[in-house]
């Protein structure tokens, strides 16, 4: 009698350890944005400071003509009005070719020349103006909440914080081709799994 | 009397079980529509050629589709 119970005892314990586990290991929140459901504009290249500017990758003759590198450099279509850039005086028109001296192949790749550049760092931009090679000093800043929101998926539930501007970081960001994406692949699984076990429930 | 009373109470019982039942079910079948929806759009993101971005913290991954921000790229100049 004492060994059944002590049995027991043991089985209840072990199940609430699994259960306590189970509620305890965080689960993975996969969002998915499509079609217009919100959507950041600026989260592939997301980094909490900034310098600024809008770029727009342009061909290799394109730079040529305006006297930049074939190479690289991108054309600067925009300038936030008091941002970093604009106090550097760059202006729409230009071309920025290398930050720090790094050059700037892509408008993809500005992300990652700032990456761990902190608030009050500064970045050195070598530009073309009118064909004539110039070097501004820029004091990155951090993005305002209102730049973060731009970010947010606001209308799915969890992400309150993205309305508050509160971000928890630190975010990276990564490009992978959809068939490859393992973090697709895992959301799949689980929604397959959850139907059925559904589909089980609903026999019963 | 008291036999009618408890056939009244077991058949009224038998009725509130069925119901709980009906309304469990039915909730299972449209967690299931919802759950199958899901699912689909998930699968016409994974099937689409287009790259996605995945930004990702501690427990969340945000899942975008590169040709979404193509469009939104349109409306609101980006800045880094």
């Amino acid at each position: 009698m004492t060994r059944r119970l002590s049995l027991t005892l043991l089985l209840l314990l072990a199940a609430h350890t699994a259960f306590a586990d189970a509620a305890d290991s965080p689960r993975r929140r996969t969002i998915i944005v499509q079609n217009g459901k919100v959507v950041s504009s600026d989260g592939f290249l997301f980094r909490r400071v900034f310098l600024g500017f809008s770029p727009l990758d342009i061909s290799g003759e394109l730079r040529e003509h305006l006297g930049a590198p074939h190479d690289n450099g991108v054309l600067v279509q925009s300038v936030k009005e008091n941002g970093p850039a604009a106090k550097a005086g760059l202006r729409v028109g230009d071309v920025v070719v290398s930050i720090d001296g790094n050059p700037v192949e892509s408008a993809w790749a500005i992300g990652d020349l700032l990456d761990g550049k902190k608030a009050g760092d500064s970045a050195r931009l070598e530009i073309i103006r009118k064909g004539a090679r110039q070097t501004l000093v820029a004091t990155v800043e951090e993005r305002s909440g209102d730049d973060l929101k731009m970010l947010a998926p606001m209308d799915l539930p969890g992400f309150e914080h993205f309305k508050n501007g509160d971000f928890p970081g630190p975010w990276k960001v990564r490009v992978e081709s959809s068939a490859n994406c393992g973090d697709l692949q895992v959301k799949i699984k689980d929604l397959e799994a959850r139907l059925k076990d559904l589909e089980r429930k609903l026999q019963k | 009397m008291a036999m009618t009373l408890c056939f009244l109470v077991i058949g009224m019982q038998a009725i509130a079980i069925r119901h709980a039942r009906h309304e469990r079910i039915e909730q299972l079948r449209a967690e299931h529509q919802r759950i199958e929806s899901e699912l689909r759009q998930v699968k016409a993101v994974a099937d689409d050629p287009a790259p996605v971005v995945v930004l990702e913290n501690a427990d969340t991954r945000v899942i975008v589709p590169v040709a979404n921000r193509a469009e939104n790229r349109q409306q609101q100049p980006i800045y880094y």
